[in-house]
């Protein structure tokens, strides 16, 4: 596969143009792991709104019916519905993992065996997070992209 | 559904034919070539009611398997006296509790390491899936 990356200052927008024959499993995968770039999602800290890039957000979840936001170190709130969020970021590397969470598999590290035919998944900063059983074959097909 | 045929039928059926195995070898040990067909409905709906333990246990957040293999083998086996009493399925008496309990034991285990076996083959699946990505 070739890349060419063109840098010019009279560029006013980024541009990514694939050109292939014909778009397997692969480039699929390229392409959803591209198209968490280009969109971010409104949040909240500390007062303040922020637009969030996609690819920084590692999982998100609902807690006593409020929808958090988790990067590397920080944890923003959103006041879209997990349900809303899931519409909005499809065919992009985030999949729903509980009732309660969605999970950026761009940051997955790792997963075990839990408790009752569920699986603990580990991210690469660390934290875990359950895998509830009815998602599991969702996050295979998400994996085989 | 798919946890009725995925996990709940599977779980049933080597649960009810392994305590049959078991049962049937401690009679005829000790001497009761005989099994009722009554006892053996009672046992299936025993093992219905410990499916029904093991959904409630679900979900209680466990902070580890282990945690949780003690906690439901604590519940189960306090189950399986008292309907043992109820149903008078074995005379209570040092020898007869120390093998019924050793049956109950090595079904529970074998129940257990087949799940988690599952689960296992299940989580390396990813895993692979997860290090080619």
């Amino acid at each position: 596969m070739k890349l060419i990356i063109n840098q010019d200052t009279h560029i006013k927008e980024t541009e990514i143009v694939i050109n292939c024959s014909y778009v397997d499993n692969r480039l699929e995968k390229l392409n959803n792991y591209i198209r968490q770039y280009t969109f971010s999602l409104e949040c909240e800290s500390d007062g303040s709104i922020y637009q969030l890039p996609l690819e920084e957000i590692f999982y998100m979840e609902t807690v006593d019916g409020k929808t958090f936001l988790y990067t590397q170190d920080h944890t923003y709130s959103c006041r879209q519905s997990l349900t809303t969020l899931e519409d909005k970021v499809r065919n992009t590397p985030l999949i729903r993992i509980s009732k309660s969470c969605i999970l950026n598999v761009s940051h997955l590290k790792c997963v075990a065996p839990f408790v009752n035919h569920r699986l603990k998944a580990e991210l690469t900063n660390g934290e875990h997070l359950i895998i509830s059983r009815n998602y599991i074959d969702a996050l295979k097909a998400q994996l085989r992209k | 559904m798919k946890q009725l045929l995925k996990i709940y039928l599977p779980s049933t059926c080597i649960t009810f034919t392994l305590s049959l195995l078991g049962t049937s070898i401690l009679n005829l040990i000790n001497g009761f070539p005989y099994q009722s067909n009554g006892w053996i409905l009672l046992l299936f709906g025993f093992i219905v009611v410990i499916d029904l333990i093991d959904y409630g246990l679900s979900f209680i957040d466990f902070y580890s398997y282990k945690t949780y293999f003690v906690v439901e083998l604590i519940v189960t086996y306090l189950l399986m006296l008292i309907a043992g009493f109820w149903g008078n399925w074995f005379s209570f008496t040092a020898s007869s509790i120390i093998s019924v309990s050793v049956v109950f034991l090595i079904v529970y285990c074998c129940v257990h390491g087949y799940f988690y076996k599952r689960a296992r083959v299940e989580a390396e699946e990813i895993n692979s899936l997860i290090n080619n990505s």
